[in-house]
């Protein structure tokens, strides 16, 4: 059994063996009266009072947990690339809705054409209208029309939870590790005919320490040029409340000919403990280093070298949320998009979002301006032209500046939660819609449901039939 | 809309959720004893709290994260005085030598050895089938450290489950 194969089945195996084995009792009715009895459950009065708060809350500030959410998009490595290859006609696979003018009702989420739904690991655009989406942790589909069709399911030689990268529709990219009892490999699988075939190299072999365990990272910015980034989070150190983290060890290889062979590794920026990279263009990318105090790094050159920064004036106990940066303009100036996230005390349910300005490449930044608006996703199309998602588990909104986030308009409603999107450019995006988490009846599972492609700027959306 | 109004919507929030949020609770700390007392913790912080809940529709992922956190302090407090298997299952009471219950026992002591940070998204990812992005907004970090953790997680598990094999 080769090392794929052993991954493939430990993760299978341990899902299996959990479902199988934690059946968890119904909850004790002593308990269940004690928790109904506490004063939460004195004045509790039903659907009306459920329905009236619903209503109002849902045009406020979006909550904790979607402010959480954002780091947790950020870090899915879906790109905005690639430009506009021309209209497309919507097409009529599947279901299809329309979000709604802001205020009135949005369609409900309707179930998937096949019947079921399926765990979506990933999804996203390579460039005008081509894009992937990865159902389950290995069935790759890919598009070239914007959606319209899809191709037959393709396996991946492993999980997508480190990252799947598609420069065009033949060449993509995914690393892994294998161990063996002295070392890890790190593994970087390539494909060249569009995920019907894979290779794998060796980037390079790191000894095994206790109580450490590696972060990877891997980008490819065209068919030749990659980069593996790679940190060791090591735990070994004991603290008053558990183990003490640290990064330690961070490498960079690189390679010039599609991944066939690989670099020694260099000195890189850490990985892992506060971000991975995003990319905002095939070479500029970014990432968060530090919360303390907040520092973002940035590359020009596809992750060959790093710059970092501090941001000014982030005041002590808030993190500094990454959202998004904005490429180099003709002057050189390069945005980054963040917003405030107190880590302590009440928040007050506004998340500003903080725009910081530099025009040294990121080595210096300077606080540019201040604007409102809570978030889970942001895509820029342009400078100053950016979509947003906002909303909860029950419905979800599409808002649009025009003027690099100063200003707000609401473009769309939903009336189911959405848990992420991407945009190719202006006409083709995807988004994911959440529905029931089967292992948990009445919660909700981000990873779980059908995604919608559009082809007229979110004009119309198309479920897709997976 | 007026606090009381509120309160009583976030009641009803709040009992829609005892019987999700204690199986969870459970498939954590594998003990009936413990997962009580999260679950009962849970809720009257969440009570406690409720002001910085802004957006019901954000509950289940607001409360989520309580709960969870409320298990993980209860998992470093039990680390540091004794050692405790995961639940020794359920389900079939009567002893089963099928190959089946070796590979299940192997997995149950391989998730016991863990720590409370792997053994928590272990349990989100695999048990109850959340995505990293949705684990990392009821832990409160980044996915990439959701990343990291399951990666170390089934990393150390490896050589436990290649033996059985």
């Amino acid at each position: 059994m080769n090392d794929s194969d052993f991954d493939r089945d430990l993760e299978a195996d341990v899902r299996a063996e959990l479902h199988r084995s934690i059946v968890a009792p119904p909850v004790p009715e002593y308990l269940r009266g004690r928790i109904e009895r506490m004063p939460l459950g004195e004045k509790a009065n039903g659907g009306n009072a459920m329905t009236a708060w619903t209503g109002h809350g849902l045009s406020r500030a979006v909550g904790l947990a979607a402010a959480l959410a954002i780091v947790a998009l950020l870090g899915t490595g879906l790109f905005l690339r690639g430009q506009n290859r021309g209209g497309v006609v919507p097409g009529s696979t599947g279901a299809s809705a329309s979000p709604t003018a802001a205020g009135s009702p949005g369609p409900t989420f309707p179930p998937a054409p096949t019947g079921q739904h399926q765990m979506v690991g990933g999804f996203g655009w390579i460039g005008g209208e081509t894009g992937f989406i990865v159902v389950g942790d290995r069935e790759l589909h890919l598009t070239t029309d914007g959606g319209i069709t899809w191709s037959e399911a393709r396996q991946l030689p492993q999980s997508t939870d480190l990252g799947l990268t598609f420069v065009d529709a033949q060449h993509g990219f995914t690393a892994w590790t294998s161990d063996d009892a002295t070392q890890t490999r790190i593994i970087q699988y390539r494909t060249v005919d569009g995920g019907k075939s894979w290779q794998s190299s060796t980037v390079a072999s790191l000894p095994i320490e206790p109580k450490t365990g590696l972060v990877i990272a891997d980008y490819f910015s065209d068919a030749s040029h990659g980069v593996v980034l790679v940190s060791r989070r090591d735990e070994s150190s004991l603290g008053p409340l558990g183990p003490v983290v640290s990064m330690t060890d961070c490498l960079l290889y690189s390679s010039d000919n599609g991944g066939v062979s690989w670099s020694s590794g260099s000195a890189a920026p850490c990985i892992g403990d506060v971000g991975l990279p995003n990319w905002v263009s095939p070479t500029t990318g970014f990432l968060m280093v530090s919360q303390t105090p907040p520092t973002v790094a940035v590359t020009a050159d596809g992750g060959r070298t790093w710059k970092s920064g501090i941001l000014p004036g982030v005041l002590s106990e808030t993190n500094v949320v990454p959202r998004l940066m904005i490429p180099p303009d003709s002057t050189g100036r390069l945005r980054f998009v963040g917003s405030y996230w107190p880590t302590s005390g009440t928040w007050s349910g506004e998340a500003p979002l903080v725009v910081f300005e530099s025009s040294d490449g990121g080595a210096s930044w300077t606080e540019a301006y201040r604007s409102s608006g809570n978030f889970v996703s942001i895509s820029a199309f342009s400078a100053d032209h950016w979509v947003a998602l906002s909303g909860g588990n029950t419905a979800s909104q599409l808002t649009e500046t025009r003027d690099g986030g100063r200003t707000w308009r609401r473009i769309g409603n939903w009336q189911f939660s959405v848990g992420a999107m991407a945009w190719s450019d202006e006409k083709h995006g995807m988004l994911q819609g959440i529905v029931g988490c089967p292992a948990a009846p009445g919660e909700a599972c981000s990873g779980t449901g059908t995604v919608y492609v559009t082809n007229d700027g979110g004009l119309t959306w198309h479920q897709v039939p997976f | 809309m007026t606090n009381e109004t509120s309160d009583e919507a976030f009641a009803a929030l709040t009992r829609r959720q005892i019987d999700s949020a204690y199986r969870l609770a459970w498939a954590i700390l594998g003990d009936s004893g413990d997962a009580d007392d999260a679950t009962q913790e849970a809720f009257a912080s969440a009570w406690r709290h409720r002001r910085s809940l802004r957006d019901p529709g954000r509950f289940d992922a607001w409360f989520g994260r309580i709960l969870v956190n409320e298990c993980r302090q209860r998992l470093r407090r039990r680390a540091r005085e004794r050692i405790r298997p995961l639940p020794d299952v359920t389900g079939a009471a009567a002893p089963d030598v099928s190959q089946q219950v070796s590979a299940r026992e192997v997995v149950s002591q391989a998730i016991a050895r863990l720590d409370a940070d792997h053994r928590i998204v272990v349990i989100l990812r695999y048990w109850a089938d959340l995505s990293v992005d949705e684990i990392a907004a009821r832990l409160g970090v980044p996915s990439g450290t959701v990343k990291s953790r399951l990666h170390y997680a089934l990393r150390s598990m490896r050589p436990r489950l290649e033996d059985a094999r």
